[in-house]
């Protein structure tokens, strides 16, 4: 059975505002400084946090702190990753107790080889050439007998929005129902599969009957041609769109089938799309997508009567 | 608590497989050894995450597989299954129903599973650093001075398990495997803040459980080696076994795991569960034999709001981080309830697809936000309804005698990204023709008109009604003073039959609870709250499958049944007559006509006319979303929350200037995916 995969990339800029709190850490970080947040116990959290995850207390009182510390704890990283990582050549992932810290951060060390990381070593912020990306505004810390202190100056601008790129990469299987329904579409024909249990026929098919929860059954051939059901006229233009509005995005009951497939009407003004209209598949470049079915168009036919489709909708 | 036990579990693992095959074959095998069919199933709970595979709503299609209909009551929580399990347990406490399925289903092998997890991280400033889960283990490691775990093994699969209570569990199962004990906590997010080499979360569900006892067996959840040490050390068991699985389906399989050791002849045996970056939330149960039947006796606590604290709605929050939204609502509720965040027993978050904010089961990180350290957090995702099913689970908490005083929050922050991206994404294999929300629903509207007759200005109607409402709400996303017909007329047509301002906002917020049990009305503190409470009179829940043949998607039965239920619980006879306001979750103005029908609050095919009549209005018999509604107000993950909340309110007599005088019983309302799943509760001043 072949099985049809695809590449997919969940990618988005997410634009974080941040509030007095991390708004300030950001914008300190923007100067090269580095702040924490006084806890109720006394304690200075880096990186600062809003409130005690204990107490539920807000934190409010900012603290700024060394740019140097302590390495707590290490580990290697031999396999920097392109795009995400800060750095592109091996480094250390440590917990660092930055000096007037009470609490150690996670950040990167670049010490060039395993061999000259160690625990209790010192290290000093390196900072990024550009700033306002936030945490990555250190490119990381390397080692250094340094101490840098805070000295008292004016309080940092706070930084109101943050952009974190997310991108996730994923290969994605269709199953085996869906990658049969798509392959045959290649072919143009559109084939469902009929529910063992209550003879109903999906298209697309679906991993098993929703109703009976079986395993979807034999293979079905319908017709090209079918009845819309209803549907509406899509005016609006939206991220990742794929085609100009206005269309008619329509569900087409094609015969044969017992479930409603969503798809375009076509080669009809978006005016004159109606609920019953006769229609049937336009084909395009065959491939094993939906996208091989180009639109729906109108047959012709007198319109379906209105008894003939109502349970479907 | 009342005797539950499982009764039959199974797991299918297994890559090249796409979930609702997965699934399908675990549950059918779960219930086919117990014999039972999904109809006598009195409750079904499933868990998994979405990120696992980058789509929103993959619990969606995996329902595909349960055979939900006619319509169960389903929940779905964005965790391991385990604490899916959990939920169920609470749910059958609850003493009406004997029966629960629950499942989980994860295919990670999809992405970069320890990639993927590094989303699990503090948004701000971890996060972006991108360190993996193998990464964050190895830190843990060097924390304990232990050699260095091998990566975590990526497994695909899914197991289901039946619960049965009593009797029930004694006849389907010859040899049920009693849960004597199920406790979780969760840690502080920030590694800095946390012991790393120890796993007192785990140590603390343990002693809360019981565990700490001789068992026959312990199987543990533990990706990494040396976190298995950490389990091993907290549950004082340097025997524990580590049983692998799928991610957020592993902990689900411990349990099944040590069931399955009960049902071949041991007498006790400990399963623990666990997720989040360095053991941070740990679940531990108890299993028995049974020596000598215990009575099938439950608990029945009343169930009360004493606290009630919404966000000010706006398009964007640009003043507040994730947390600090959260915590606005969260501290007005306990403001509003006399109580501190020492006080809360357990928190409980809900919200929409975690691609909205980019989060991985974010109540992991909100946990330091929610002060939840060292306590149970738990997280619901049923879709559009959720807000409403988080209020619900909360609920089941407190009835269920299980905690005294529940916090419950729900939130969205859709400025963070793009609502029409984080609801429908261009997934491979899917139609070309997804349009967000409103193209889905758009045709459904179509349909209604075609089959009720009627006329086309009734959404203009309710679209003016929710916005002159919203005006008396200060905390109202849009005020658009002066709104007439002709300016919602005039409005372009964005999904032909819906107009711009027939639609609902996309907006930052979140709302929360505080929820009590009721001897505890007044907090430790001894400050009663200034409003009195609002009684939970009944809540319900159900689902049905998105697409079968012949389904009603104007009218589902799923809402149909879900307010029969409902009124039924609460002794409510003539609907209509009986509620006094209503709050119901109405994204586009046409689902007031539709929701009215289907509520049993207008006959079929008068739902338009009773809005053409006024009665919805403040002014009328019954108005329907004083608060200015989702129409006014939509952040999505929150919206069924602010419902709940409103009627709440109403009860309370807090509404202020949109206050419905003298209402005394009140109608929370909201649906979610394909009109597909439904959350209600009717709150009363008595």
């Amino acid at each position: 059975m072949t099985q049809l995969t695809a590449p997919y990339e969940l990618a988005y800029p997410y634009k974080r505002s941040l509030g007095a709190v991390l708004g300030t850490f950001f914008g300190g970080l923007k100067q090269e400084r580095i702040f924490g947040v006084r806890l109720p116990d006394g304690r200075v959290a880096v990186p600062p946090i809003e409130s005690d995850p204990v107490s539920g207390a807000d934190c409010t009182e900012m603290v700024e702190v060394g740019t140097t510390g302590v390495v707590q704890h290490w580990t290697w990283e031999p396999n920097p990753r392109a795009g995400k990582h800060t750095l592109d050549t091996p480094f250390a992932w440590a917990l660092i107790l930055l000096d007037g810290a009470d609490t150690p951060m996670l950040h990167t060390v670049d010490a060039g080889t395993e061999d000259a990381m160690s625990n209790g070593m010192r290290v000093a912020a390196r900072w990024a050439a550009e700033k306002g990306g936030g945490i990555r505004d250190i490119l990381c810390f390397e080692p250094s007998q340094a101490t840098r202190l805070p000295v008292p100056q004016a309080p940092p601008e706070p930084l109101g929005l943050l952009v974190t790129p997310i991108k996730l990469n994923y290969t994605i299987q269709a199953g085996a129902e869906m990658s049969a329904f798509l392959l045959a579409l290649e072919d143009r024909r559109i084939v469902g599969r009929r529910c063992p249990s209550c003879d109903a026929v999906f298209v697309p098919p679906r991993g098993g009957c929703t109703v009976c929860s079986v395993p979807a059954g034999d293979e079905v051939q319908v017709s090209e041609v079918g009845t819309v059901t209803t549907f509406c006229i899509i005016n609006i233009p939206f991220e990742g769109q794929m085609l100009e509005p206005p269309y008619v995005c329509a569900a087409v009951l094609l015969d044969g089938s017992d479930l409603p497939l969503f798809h375009l009407i076509g080669g009809v003004p978006v005016e004159e799309a109606r609920m019953g209209m006769r229609v049937k598949a336009v084909w395009g470049d065959p491939a094993p997508t939906l996208a091989s079915i180009r639109y729906f168009e109108p047959t012709g036919e007198p319109d379906a009567a209105y008894d003939t489709y109502k349970e479907h909708l | 608590m009342r005797p539950v036990a499982i009764v039959s579990y199974a797991s299918e693992l297994g890559a090249n497989r796409d979930e609702v095959e997965l699934v399908l074959s675990a549950i059918n095998q779960a219930r086919g050894q117990v014999g039972i069919k999904q109809a006598d199933i009195g409750f079904t709970c499933s868990g998994s995450s979405d990120f696992l595979v980058g789509r929103p709503f993959s619990f969606v299609m995996a329902l595909d597989a349960v055979g939900a209909w006619p319509p169960i009551r389903e929940s779905h929580v964005e965790m391991d299954g385990a604490w899916a399990l959990y939920e169920a347990w609470v749910r059958l406490q609850r003493g009406d129903i004997d029966t629960a399925l629950v499942y989980a289903f994860g295919k990670p092998s999809a992405g970069d599973q320890a990639e993927v997890l590094a989303t699990q991280l503090d948004p701000y400033t971890l996060a972006p650093l991108w360190p993996d889960a193998d990464a964050i283990a190895r830190l843990q490691a060097a924390a304990c001075g232990a050699p260095m775990p091998a990566p975590a093994p990526v497994l695909d699969g899914a197991a289901a398990i039946v619960l049965a209570a009593g009797d029930t569990a004694r006849r389907l199962c010859i040899r049920p495997a009693w849960i004597r004990g199920i406790e979780h906590r969760v840690e502080a997010h920030q590694l800095g803040l946390r012991d790393l080499s120890r796993s007192s979360s785990t140590a603390a569900a343990a002693e809360a459980a019981g565990a700490h006892v001789a068992a026959d067996a312990v199987i543990i959840h533990a990706p990494y080696e040396n976190q298995a040490d950490l389990v091993r050390d907290a549950l004082r068991a340097p025997g524990a076994e580590v049983h692998h699985g799928p991610l957020m389906v592993a902990g689900l399989m411990c349990l099944g795991e040590a069931a399955t050791r009960i049902h071949n002849g041991a007498s006790r045996t400990v399963a623990h569960a666990t997720e989040g970056p360095a053991l941070q939330h740990n679940l531990v149960a108890v299993l028995e034999a049974e020596k000598a039947p215990t009575a099938d006796v439950h608990m029945h606590t009343r169930c009360a709001v004493v606290g009630i604290g919404q966000t000010r709605y706006a398009a964007k929050r640009k003043d507040l981080s994730i947390p600090g939204l959260v915590r606005e609502a969260a501290t007005r509720a306990l403001a509003d309830a006399k109580v501190s965040f020492a006080d809360i027993d357990a928190v409980v978050i809900g919200k929409a697809p975690d691609m909205f904010e980019g989060i991985m089961m974010p109540e992991l990180y909100l946990a330091d936000a929610l002060g939840a350290a060292g306590k149970p957090i738990f997280r619901v995702h049923t879709a559009g309804s959720v807000g409403g099913s988080t209020a619900v689970v909360a609920t089941h908490l407190i009835e269920s005698g299980v905690h005294k005083r529940v916090l419950t929050v729900a939130f969205e922050k859709q400025s963070e990204s793009n609502a029409m991206w984080a609801l429908s994404p261009q997934y491979p294999f899917q139609p070309p023709t997804t349009a967000g929300a409103g193209g889905y629903f758009a045709p459904l509207i179509r349909a209604y008109m075609r089959r009720s007759n009627a006329p086309g200005h009734i959404g203009t109607l309710v679209a003016v009604k929710d916005r002159q409402n919203a005006l008396r709400n200060p905390l109202a996303h849009l005020h658009v003073p002066g709104i007439t017909r002709e300016m919602v007329e005039a409005s372009p047509m964005l999904w032909d039959p819906i107009r711009y301002l027939e639609t609902c906002p996309s907006s930052d917020g979140a709302c929360a609870m505080v929820l009590v049990a009721e001897d505890s009305l007044v907090g430790p503190g001894g400050e009663a709250p200034d409003a009195p409470p609002a009684w939970v009179r009944a809540t319900a829940m159900r689902s049905e499958p998105i697409q079968f043949p012949g389904r009603d998607q104007v009218l589902p039965r799923a809402g149909a049944d879900c307010a029969a239920d409902l009124y039924a619980k609460a002794g409510i006879t003539n609907p209509r007559e009986e509620i006094d306001v209503a709050e119901i979750y109405v994204p586009f103005s046409w689902f007031e006509p539709m929701w009215l029908e289907n509520l049993g609050l207008a006959g079929p095919g008068e739902g338009w006319k009773m809005v053409e009549s006024g009665a919805t209005s403040m002014e009328g018999d019954l108005p329907v979303n004083p608060s200015g509604g989702v129409m006014s107000s939509n952040p999505i993950g929150a919206s069924g929350m602010i419902r709940f909340a409103e009627a709440a309110r109403q009860v309370r007599g807090q509404a202020a200037d949109h206050q419905v005088p003298g209402a005394k019983v009140a109608l929370g309302h909201a649906y979610g995916g394909g009109s597909q799943f439904f959350s209600m509760w009717i709150v009363a001043s008595e």
